[in-house]
């Protein structure tokens, strides 16, 4: 399999940084429906010999709040968080805002998008996305004309 | 802007240039702000809450074992510690990404006043620490009631 080819497997559609929580966008003049704020989690991407594994912080998130979709060649995480300010306190000092999570990355054909699994612990997402056993790019045999 | 569309057709509308203007302004600036990124973060970020006489410290740790954390606190002051496993593997793999902190952790903070240790609570759920602190008896404000001479 060639490995360049590879390393193009998952591209980013919101660049997260490594300083405060980002903010997800949304296209040029559109807007989300809910007033809340969405963050882009902080993920790692790691390539094994037979899967491409995806670790997602999302701190706040349980199972009942995860949703994870596959439509065409994009993969969707996403994420709600439950819990305001606490009943009776009032914020004295933020470092963190809380919101929703959510991004989005392009997959290409050399996931086996059916074997995709997903678990959640501690707000730690973890999506195990397996190579497809064949490589997609085939060599064609070009004859001299 | 009614003047304006009277005439019809693309007509150069010096509000909505100063708009775009102001958006191009805003995008380069918060493109220069997370280049800047340096700026080290913390971690793990926390929040603090506060009433009369509780105060609530939530922390966004993520994926690290409540039995190896540590909560020590001191008078006015408490301090989180622990460690975060990579959760990945790092042999024999190749990173595409690697945006996710690992490694030792401690964070110190001063509290607005004084708790009392032997009340302090901490839980852990869905990679959130909460840190709930109580002030002494001894130390509660106290109401004091003017009687008339």
């Amino acid at each position: 399999m060639n490995a360049n080819s590879r390393n193009q497997c998952c591209d980013v559609r919101n660049e997260a940084k490594n300083a405060d929580k980002q903010e997800s966008t949304t296209p040029e003049g559109t807007e989300r429906t809910k007033a809340r704020k969405v963050y882009v989690p902080l993920v790692d991407i790691v390539e094994t010999g037979e899967a491409l594994l995806l670790v997602a912080d999302m701190p706040g998130v349980d199972e009942n709040g995860i949703d994870v979709t596959v439509e065409k060649n994009v993969l969707t995480v996403k994420g709600v968080v439950s819990g305001e300010t606490p009943e009776g306190y009032k914020l004295s000092y933020e470092e963190y805002g809380i919101g929703d999570y959510e991004r989005s990355f392009t997959l290409t054909n050399e996931i086996d998008r059916n074997g995709i699994t997903a678990t959640i612990k501690d707000g730690i997402l973890k999506l195990s996305l397996p190579l497809a056993k064949e490589a997609t790019s085939r060599k064609i045999a070009v004859a001299a004309g | 802007m009614n003047l304006l569309n009277r005439f019809g057709g693309r007509i150069w509308d010096p509000w909505r240039e100063m708009g775009h203007l102001q958006h191009e302004m805003s995008r380069l600036l918060a493109d220069a702000r997370s280049h800047a990124g340096t700026v080290a973060r913390e971690f793990p970020p926390v929040n603090l809450y506060a009433r009369e006489d509780d105060l609530l410290l939530t922390l966004e740790m993520s994926g690290v074992d409540p039995s190896q954390v540590d909560v020590t606190v001191t008078g006015d002051a408490v301090t989180v510690s622990s460690e975060r496993p990579a959760d990945v593997p790092t042999e024999g793999a190749s990173f595409h990404r690697r945006e996710r902190p690992s490694g030792q952790f401690r964070r110190s903070l001063k509290l607005p006043f004084e708790v009392d240790p032997s009340r302090t609570e901490a839980a852990y759920e869905k990679g959130i620490l909460r840190v709930k602190m109580t002030r002494p008896e001894t130390q509660k404000p106290r109401k004091i009631s003017v009687k008339p001479v």
